[in-house]
C-alpha cells in the first residue's frame, strides 16, 4: 500500500481509538472524549509516559499493517524535535503522516 | 493461534540457545529461534529464522513473522551472543564493535521487539543471558565481560520499564560452559576461573535451563531485574 493512501482523518481516527482504549482500560474513565486538539502529553496531557508509549506503538502497529516498508514513529527525529511531535492528537497525526508518506517515497 | 505458549531463543542453532529451544518444545511451547546460520536441528514445534541479531531490520522482520503466525509471544530468551578473548593492547576496535553489537545492541533490539508482542496480552517473561566475566573481572575478556555488564544493567532497567505492561526482565549469568564460546581459551585460564567459583566446575546446559526455568514460570511474576549467578560465582 502506497503511504498516501492512508490519510490524516484515518490517522486521528486511529490515535483517538487507542488513546480512548488506554484510558478506558488502565484508568477506568468512562468520560473519556478525546479528539484533535486533545493534549496528549506533558502539561495537561491526558496520558502518562505508560500511556504515551502504549498509543505510539498501536499507532505504529496500525500503520505497519498497511505499508511495506514499516516506519518507527518515536525515532530520533521526533525525539530531538523542539515542539514534540506527541504533544496532541493533531500533532501526532501530522508527524506520522509525514513519515508514511516519507516511506512511501522510499519505496 | 492457540492456546500453546509461545518462545524465542536468540542463538538457538547450538549450544545453550539449542538445548533450552529443546527444552521449551518438550514442554509442549511452540518455539521460534534464530541465528546467522541454519539450524542444525529441525522439529514440528519449531520454526527457526536466519537472523543477525544486530540487525534492527531482520530482527523487526522475525518479530513480525511471530506475530503474524501466533499473534503472541510469552517466553524470550536472548542468548545469542559472541566473545573474543584478547589482552586489551591487542584487541582492534572492530572486535569490540562486534562484540558489543551481537551482545548489547541485539539483547536491546530483542527485549525491545520482545515488549511489544508482550505488552498486548499484559504478560510476557524476558530472560537475558549475562555472565560471570564481569563480576570476576577476568582478564583477556575486557569487551566480552563489559559487553554483559551492560546486558545486565539494561536488564535491571527493562524490569523497571516493563513492569506496567506485565512482564518480567531477568539475567541468568553462567559460568564457563562446555560451548564454542571458550573453545579458544586455553584450559589453564578455565581452570583458573573454575577454581575461583564456589562449585569447581564448568557449568551444565542442565544448570542454566534450570535457572531460566525459575524465571520464566507464569508463578514468578513477582521477580524481576534479578541476575542469577550460576555456580557461586
Amino acid at each position: 500500500m502506497q503511504g498516501s493512501d492512508i490519510g490524516r482523518d484515518k490517522l486521528i481516527e486511529w490515535i483517538v481509538g487507542a488513546v480512548t482504549d488506554f484510558r478506558l482500560t488502565m484508568t477506568d474513565d468512562t468520560e473519556a472524549h478525546v479528539e484533535e486538539t486533545t493534549t496528549l502529553f506533558g502539561d495537561e496531557g491526558i496520558l502518562d509516559s505508560l500511556g504515551l508509549v502504549t498509543v505510539v506503538l498501536e499507532l505504529e502497529e496500525r500503520v505497519n499493517a498497511t505499508l511495506t516498508i514499516p516506519i518507527s514513529i518515536a525515532d530520533e527525529r521526533a525525539i530531538s524535535q523542539r515542539n514534540s511531535p506527541f504533544r496532541t492528537v493533531g500533532t501526532l497525526a501530522d508527524y506520522t503522516w509525514t513519515l508514511v508518506n516519507g516511506a512511501a517515497g522510499d519505496g | 493461534m492457540g492456546d500453546q505458549p509461545v518462545a524465542l531463543v536468540t542463538g538457538s542453532r547450538k549450544g545453550i540457545g539449542r538445548a533450552l529451544a529443546e527444552y521449551f518444545v518438550a514442554r509442549g511451547m511452540l518455539v521460534e529461534g534464530c541465528s546467522r546460520e541454519p539450524s542444525e536441528w529441525q522439529h514440528d514445534a519449531y520454526t527457526h529464522h536466519l537472523v543477525d541479531v544486530a540487525d534492527e531490520a531482520q530482527v523487526k522482520g522475525m518479530f513480525e513473522t511471530i506475530r503474524k503466525r501466533h499473534g503472541r509471544l510469552d517466553i524470550a530468551v536472548s542468548n545469542a551472543g559472541i566473545a573474543s578473548m584478547n589482552h586489551a593492547l591487542l584487541t582492534p576496535v572492530a572486535s569490540v564493535d562486534k562484540i558489543m553489537e551481537t551482545n548489547f545492541r541485539g539483547s536491546f533490539l530483542v527485549c525491545r521487539e520482545s515488549a511489544k508482542l508482550m505488552m498486548k496480552r499484559g504478560y510476557g517473561r524476558i530472560v537475558n543471558i549475562g555472565s560471570v566475566a564481569g563480576p570476576m573481572n577476568l582478564e583477556g575478556e575486557a569487551i566480552y565481560a563489559s559487553s554483559k555488564s551492560a546486558v545486565i544493567t539494561l536488564t535491571k532497567i527493562l524490569a523497571y520499564e516493563f513492569a506496567p505492561f506485565g512482564i518480567t526482565c531477568n539475567v541468568v549469568s553462567p559460568t564457563p560452559t562446555e560451548t564454542d564460546l571458550i573453545r579458544s581459551v586455553s584450559k589453564e585460564k578455565i581452570d583458573n576461573i573454575v577454581s575461583r567459583l564456589a562449585i569447581k566446575r564448568l557449568a551444565r546446559f542442565d544448570d542454566i535451563v534450570n535457572a531460566i526455568d525459575f524465571f520464566i514460570r507464569p508463578e514468578s511474576g513477582y521477580v524481576t531485574g534479578q541476575e542469577l549467578r550460576l555456580g557461586g560465582a
